[in-house]
């Protein structure tokens, strides 16, 4: 059979999560097309044996099989190349408008003779991102539906209530004018009954046509259910749940606390401290001052650049020069921004500011410019970009920096916590499955920063631990631990006395005793606490930083 | 049982799932994360509708009582009649359409008042959803951050912290995008209640009737009985009868005769017996159940999620960069950590979570951190067990006669002896 995938490995887990239906067997692609082919009894017969699958499954698992099945055959990849091009614009929503997906025996497994395709050239479904913008739009429209009901009910209604109402006090005035005639006549009791009749009526009505809002607010709760369902279960067990349980929250606060600070949202910090409930996580925090940074911040919003000139005089950082510049200009700025009272000020500052060759000069010749015009030098081209407020925000964020050395790991978590959720949509909306409860490795490839080494074991498909660490055999490829152990287990079985244990390396022929086998360790090394060799102490800390 | 315990097995609201749950069905589980951002207005919305449309309807009747007394005393006329027999009618009459028109504009304008914090809501969460590549990244940067605080303004909201959130909303100028009003009421309840002061808490009851009793709730029940059980407790017993006569049997007759039975007992029995049997009743932590119960009932009629959205946020996050290699590292200062997972104060939140998957492997150099591989930086495996890049080696490692200097056991090795890698 010359069209079929091969899985790389029989018992790659994989398999399990993209819905391929049995171990032995692989699915192949016999006479795939957008309409189907062949005779309807046999299709209806291929139906019943693998079931039908929308397109969004098929170009899931097409994808999955390029990623984790070596296609042997590259007319194959063309035509499916060709059918996912076609499938683009079939109607998702209708299962079975397909294509026939036959079960096939699995062949003798073949060397891989290519390397594995990937599939760029496929055009990609819509992002979640334009997904979650037309739900949005949706939820507006028929908001915008209600809000348009109401105003019509407010022109409308309102207005006939309210000349209802001066219809009743034009009447009250001619009827009951105590000038007048002390008596109604019966024409005025005919109009009284009329209007009265009237006023029931326009009320009765007014009312009514309140009460069919209710259809559009009926609809938007509906839709608000449907499509933002909201989570009832914890998305993992056992959940971290960071508010019932007091420690958790504690340590979620502290999260928080570390993100408000660094982020110059100190006033927010600054309350929650006062709340003074997760005081023992403090002391693991990443803000090394934070009175020190909120005195700073706090003053630059203010336009007081003295506690920033005092702390960059005690502290020296390397780019002081730098600092105190842009603090001068902010300075300045604000001076000018302030008008002719602080015109000595400003003075005294542009003296401060010496500037060096080059740009500086030229950044001095600026905010000269931008004196002599004063405020109007706000709307002036030139110089608007020096009155932008994130000017200020930017010289906070360095200033910061020096007291939160990398950004609060909040942001971090945070942003790799909504990267990974929308992934997890878009695994989910492919109509796979994943077991949450159960499993121990998130289902799709997530970026993360390479802080540890990942090695996946090639045999077993996982990664390794510290209780099933690498092994480098005497040939260089390197296996987990647990491989060998399944790679000796029939020897160990035969021979359990034996001491020498023989096995193949799967990747070359060449003979390994277990023996030989070398534990490798990933962990970073860092210089013992007592080390006496300064001089490759010295050494090694060159090497830490070199790169 | 707790007094402040529903009686029934709890059942969940809506036939929702988790995010990465088994049965989902929606198109975009990130946007179940902004569920409160539309759920609780939506709901504000609805009951100030019914309850608008109550009064309206009130008012109808009231004009229509009015024309109903007005046209009885004119209809059929064949005499004049004196002033004085109409004018009060028809004065009366005046005023009922009045209402009714002010009634009809006070509504509406609350009702497009909601509306209008849905739509504003819909634009901000548009802006920050859309992918624009011609946006510069500041703005993005700074629609993010807002994104965060409105994820963490929730969570300290969830928690009580409602000045922090205040705060929160007010620095990153949010205003109308998280409901803080509905928080700031539940955290008054809650005072009051602590206090041993029902009156809050019954009126936010009557306030959402009739949702209440479409879920089912019995907070309006559980908070009466408190009184009950005040009542009972001063020997009071005339009071408490005229109480549950008067407030708890309209309640409680159809929907929760059990209640009632219970409630009627404890009036009847001696007070010791009555302690006896019904602990819970008269148990000293009762208002605090009572209150338990009631944040229950409320994030379930404002249908809010159990668990915060920035639960599951930091539970993905972290576990997005979660590792096997991953373990507390007590050693190194926080702010030097490469890792956030080893940090010691986020390891308890990482643990039991997944790892995250990796489909290629990343070997780093133990000593310089860089990525290894086959090119320029070969992974070689010294004895001690650690892999060493080559750019490490020859930064400083190579001694001459064919040797290498090993950090890790302090001594030199030839270069044999640093073996080469393979990683497939």
């Amino acid at each position: 059979m010359d069209n079929l995938l091969l899985p790389r490995d029989p018992n790659v887990k994989d398999r399990a999560k993209i819905n391929i239906p049995e171990k032995e067997t692989v699915l192949a692609v016999r006479s795939v097309s957008p309409k189907g082919s062949g005779t309807k009894k046999e299709r209806q017969v291929l139906k019943r044996k693998v079931g039908v699958f929308t397109i969004s499954i098929f170009k899931y698992i097409f994808q999955s099989w390029t990623e984790h099945f070596l296609i042997i055959d590259s007319i194959l990849l063309r035509e499916f190349q060709e059918i996912l091009a076609t499938l683009e614009d079939e109607d998702d929503t209708k299962p079975g408008t397909g294509f026939l997906v036959e079960e096939v025996e699995l062949e003798e497994e073949k060397p891989s003779t290519e390397p594995l395709r990937q599939h760029e050239t496929f055009q990609q479904q819509p992002s979640i991102n334009d997904k979650n913008v037309e739900i949005i739009k949706n939820v507006e429209r028929i908001t915008q539906d209600f809000k348009r009901k109401a105003n019509s009910i407010d022109t409308c209604w309102v207005t006939t209530l309210e000349k209802l109402e001066n219809t009743l006090t034009a009447m009250k005035d001619e009827l009951f004018n105590p000038k007048e005639d002390r008596e109604i006549s019966v024409m005025g009791q005919i109009l009284i009954e009329e209007t009265s009749t009237r006023a029931a009526k326009l009320v009765y009505e007014a009312t009514d046509y309140h009460r069919d809002l209710q259809h559009t607010i009926l609809k938007l709760g509906k839709y608000i259910n449907t499509e933002f369902e909201h989570p009832t279960k914890k998305p993992f067990r056992p959940s971290p749940e960071l508010e019932k349980k007091r420690n958790r929250r504690d340590m979620g606060f502290a999260l928080i606390f570390d993100y408000m600070m660094s982020t110059g949202l100190t006033s927010v910090g600054d309350s929650m401290r006062k709340l003074s409930i997760f005081e023992q996580y403090f002391d693991t925090l990443n803000v090394s001052d934070p009175e020190k940074l909120k005195t700073i911040v706090e003053d630059l919003q203010g336009g007081d650049i003295s506690s920033s000139l005092e702390f960059i005089k005690s502290a020296q950082p390397a780019e002081e020069h730098s600092l105190r510049k842009s603090l001068q200009t902010q300075m300045i700025i604000e001076c000018i921004e302030m008008g002719l009272e602080s015109y000595d000020r400003t003075v005294k500052q542009l003296k401060a500011f010496v500037p060096k060759e080059g740009e500086e000069q030229r950044q001095s010749q600026r905010l000269v410019g931008a004196l002599v015009m004063g405020q109007a030098a706000k709307e002036d081209a030139r110089y608007r970009n020096l009155f932008d407020q994130k000017n200020k925000e930017k010289l906070v964020s360095r200033l910061s920096a020096f007291f939160v050395p990398k950004e609060a790991p909040l942001n971090l978590i945070m942003k790799h916590g909504f990267k990974g959720i929308n992934q997890l949509t878009d695994f989910q909306d492919s109509g796979l499955q994943w077991d949450v409860w159960m499993d121990w490795e998130l289902p799709f490839d997530t970026y993360f920063h390479a802080s540890h080494s990942v090695f996946t074991c090639p045999i077993l498909k996982e990664q390794c631990t510290c209780n099933n660490p690498p092994m480098r055999l005497t040939c260089g490829h390197v296996i987990s631990k647990d491989a060998i152990n399944r790679l000796t287990i029939n020897v160990r079985n035969r021979f359990p006395r034996s001491r020498h244990l023989r096995f193949k390396c799967p990747y070359c022929p060449k003979e390994q005793n277990l023996d030989n086998a070398k534990s490798v360790d990933f962990h970073a090394w860092t210089i013992p606490a007592d080390n006496e060799d300064e001089e490759a102490e010295e050494q090694v800390k060159f090497l830490q930083f070199v790169e | 049982m707790a007094s402040g315990e529903p009686s029934t097995s709890e059942v969940p609201t809506g036939a929702g799932t988790t995010v990465g749950g088994k049965h989902s069905k929606r198109k975009s589980d990130i946007m179940s994360l902004d569920y409160c951002t539309f759920r609780v207005p939506y709901n504000e919305l609805n009951v100030k509708f019914r309850n608008g449309q109550k009064d309206l309807d009130r008012a109808a009747a009231s004009v229509a009582k009015a024309a109903n007394l007005l046209t009885k005393k004119t209809a059929g006329a064949t005499e004049p009649q004196a002033k004085e027999a109409l004018q009060k009618n028809f004065e009366f009459l005046l005023k009922q359409v009045q209402d009714a028109r002010v009634a009809m504009q006070k509504v509406l304008k609350e009702e497009t008042g909601e509306a209008d914090k849905i739509i504003m809501r819909c634009h901000m969460l548009q802006q920050e959803q859309q992918v624009n590549e011609d946006r510069p990244k500041r703005i993005d940067k700074a629609l993010e951050k807002r994104k965060f605080a409105r994820h963490i303004c929730w969570h300290l909201l969830r928690c009580g912290m409602i000045v922090p959130a205040k705060k929160l909303v007010a620095e990153m100028k949010m205003e109308g995008m998280v409901d803080i009003s509905i928080f700031e009421k539940f955290y008054e309840i809650e005072q009051a209640l602590l206090d041993k002061d029902t009156k809050p808490c019954i009126e936010w009851c009557q306030y959402h009737r009739h949702r209440l009793r479409k879920i089912g709730s019995r907070i309006e029940v559980v908070a009466r009985q408190q009184d009950i059980a005040t009542l009972i407790e001063e020997q009071n017993i005339p009071e408490a009868l005229a109480y549950i006569k008067k407030y708890f049997v309209p309640i409680t007759k159809t929907q929760f005769p059990d209640d009632l039975k219970k409630i009627m007992g404890s009036v009847a029995m001696p007070l010791e017996i009555s302690r006896m049997r019904n602990k819970e009743l008269h148990a000293e932590n009762r208002y605090e159940a009572c209150y338990e119960f009631f944040i229950k009932e409320a994030y379930r009629l404002y249908q809010l999620p159990e668990h915060s959205a920035f639960s599951s946020i930091v539970q993905m996050g972290i576990a997005a960069q979660k590792t096997a290699m991953c373990e507390p590292d007590t050693k190194t200062p926080t702010n030097k950590q490469r890792c956030v997972v080893c940090r010691p104060d986020i390891w308890p939140l990482a643990e039991g979570l997944p790892n995250a998957r990796s489909d290629g492997n990343k070997i780093l150099c133990s000593l310089s951190n860089t990525v290894c591989n086959d090119e320029d930086n070969i992974p070689y495996l010294f004895p001690s067990g650690h892999v060493v890049g080559l750019r490490a080696i020859n930064a400083g490692l190579r001694r001459a006669n064919h040797k290498v200097y090993d950090p890790m056991h302090k001594q030199e090795i030839m270069e044999e002896e640093a073996l080469r890698m393979y990683f497939m």
